[in-house]
């Protein structure tokens, strides 16, 4: 089975970043924006309630600078079964833009799954919370703490959005 | 004779050509289209011209062939619905393997030809970018990430400011109210013991007497701070009115308003000039350094000696005066706020006022400097270097000494 999902959020939030986590298991600290649409196709086994499920992600890691005009303007988001929202923990700016995302995957994507992941959990200190925005704790998609960087919760966000698909028939 | 054609759309298309091979022709000419894949209506290949990836064999699944085009199948059946033939654009794409190699990059754009009842995909070339235009965009990008964030800042220490100015305003108005009740209180309290025993020949109420003179004294000295502290806070904020100040005139009135001392004596000299200037800020410095002058001289005889004169774009202020002397390790400290080096002569004294007169300074763009001979002389002077016009005042290296 093969379902795609978009990589949505602000310039340098770690989108790229946190694909290559997951799909090739690297991180390159230095940033190199993402000009166009990269597509990653990854494989992922033991899902599903009797972890027998096998999925093929086609993950488009879409440009940040579109921001939310890459509903309108290209195929990115077209056919999407799940879509993740990415934002910047050390930038608040970022985590507003993804409430705006969010509003409009309700509009060209409904029912689909969403999930919001707040990156760079390893730059802020240690005991530091991170306060979810109003705007964002409106919707009722999962938020997971990630980083890309030390790899926390970046497979648990594919593993998620893979048996969301699933379970749901999307 | 006809002119040659320069370009696809100078051909007048043929009448029994459809519009979306029209449109395919032109895709082919500008966007320079290397493949063209056909395919059946149910999106399997049928065949295929030019470079295509080795994926796409016929009788396979177009979708499956070409990764950009998996989940716009919908999109590509809508196409055959359209009154008005329009492609499906997917530009500027990538697929990335698991090896981290990416394949070359595409615009994909696909056709539906009603008359073959087959669908055209063509894969065009992404004009080339070369390193400079690449590394070019990169920086556009790196810079516009800047811009944001300093855009964050700026708005993020706006709002500080406010919580800071909020924050002063209440301890200056609201902890003041408590501070008063206890400073009636205490006079209460004083006044009271002083009725039942005006002698004080109980040193129990003499005790609590004293100490309610002692809250008394302290609550006084910390609601002054606080006022002294809000007026620090609000240097630069409130904008000064700028009109011609006769500053020997001002320092006359300084004088005059002094208490009046029998054994120091305070010379005013020198030339003072009129100036463009705010002048509230100007009399606060000159009456804080004055006052301070005679107010921490240590000796019952000593002179005070004010000056005044003009070097280039300001004017120099000197308040000097011949008491202890400040040491010079105390040179910078004396100018940070509640750092005071005669505690305990003057304990009253809030610790802000030098702290005062240097924010107002040099928001003003103008400087002070101070120099003293203590311990081993006597003596402080005070040079302050003021703007003869405001806002003109950028070079501020100039050294009076």
């Amino acid at each position: 089975m093969r379902k795609k999902v978009v990589m949505l959020g602000e310039m340098a939030v770690g989108k790229t970043s946190i694909v290559r986590r997951v799909v090739l298991d690297q991180f390159a600290g230095n940033y190199k924006g993402t000009i166009g649409h990269d597509i990653f196709v990854y494989r992922m086994g033991g899902l599903g309630p009797k972890l027998d499920q096998d999925i093929d992600l086609v993950i488009w890691d879409t440009d940040g600078g579109l921001g939310t005009s890459v509903f309108r303007q290209d195929a990115a988001v077209k056919g999407a079964a799940a879509v993740i929202i990415v934002g910047d923990v050390t930038r608040a700016r970022t985590l507003g833009t993804m409430a705006m995302l969010a509003k409009e995957c309700d509009v060209h994507l409904p029912g689909r799954h969403v999930h919001f992941l707040f990156n760079k959990i390893d730059l802020l200190a240690e005991a530091t919370d991170v306060a979810i925005p109003p705007e964002l704790a409106a919707f009722p998609h999962p938020i997971l703490k990630t980083s890309a960087k030390s790899g926390d919760n970046i497979k648990e966000a594919f593993v998620d959005a893979a048996n969301a698909i699933l379970r749901r028939g999307l | 004779m006809q002119p040659m054609p320069s370009s696809v759309a100078d051909f007048k298309p043929a009448d029994q050509l459809e519009d979306p091979l029209i449109e395919a022709a032109r895709v082919l000419a500008d966007q320079r289209a290397f493949g063209a894949v056909w395919t059946d209506d149910q999106l399997r290949v049928v065949s295929s011209a030019g470079a295509v990836p080795q994926s796409v064999v016929v009788g396979a699944s177009v979708v499956d062939a070409l990764i950009p085009l998996f989940g716009l199948e919908g999109d590509m059946i809508d196409l055959r619905a359209q009154a008005k033939p329009k492609p499906l654009r997917i530009p500027n794409t990538t697929v990335v393997g698991h090896d981290g190699k990416q394949s070359r990059r595409l615009n994909i754009t696909v056709f539906w030809v009603q008359s073959r009842n087959r669908y055209l995909v063509l894969l065009g070339a992404i004009p080339s970018q070369g390193p400079p235009t690449a590394e070019l965009d990169q920086e556009i990008r790196r810079r516009r990430l800047i811009e944001q964030d300093l855009a964050a800042k700026s708005l993020e220490y706006a709002r500080i400011n406010q919580q800071l100015e909020e924050f002063a305003y209440v301890i200056s108005h609201d902890l003041n109210a408590p501070l008063r009740a206890l400073r009636y209180l205490s006079s209460d309290v004083d006044a009271a013991m002083t009725r039942i025993d005006p002698e004080m020949t109980n040193p129990d109420m003499a005790a609590v007497r004293d100490g309610a003179q002692a809250i008394a004294f302290q609550t006084r000295r910390m609601s002054r701070m606080m006022t002294d502290l809000l007026e620090y806070a609000r240097i630069g904020r409130v904008q000064e009115a700028v009109e011609p100040v006769e500053t020997g005139a001002m320092i006359a009135e300084i004088v005059a308003s002094l208490k009046p001392t029998t054994t120091l004596s305070l010379i005013v000299k020198g030339d003072w000039p009129t100036i463009d200037t705010a002048a509230a800020p100007l009399d606060l410095v000159l009456r804080n350094l004055v006052e301070n002058a005679v107010k921490h001289h240590d000796r019952p005889h000593g002179h005070v000696v004010v000056s005044a004169e003009t070097v280039g774009r300001y004017v120099a202020f000197h308040i000097e005066d011949d008491g202890r002397g400040i040491p010079v390790e105390w040179h910078a400290a004396i100018f940070e706020p509640f750092r005071k080096v005669d505690d305990a002569h003057h304990p009253d004294s809030s610790g802000i006022g030098l702290a005062l007169v240097k924010k107002t300074v040099t928001t003003l763009g103008g400087g002070i400097d101070v120099v003293s001979a203590a311990p081993e002389g006597r003596g402080t002077t005070f040079i302050v270097r003021w703007p003869l016009k405001l806002a003109v005042a950028e070079e501020l290296a100039v050294d009076f000494r």
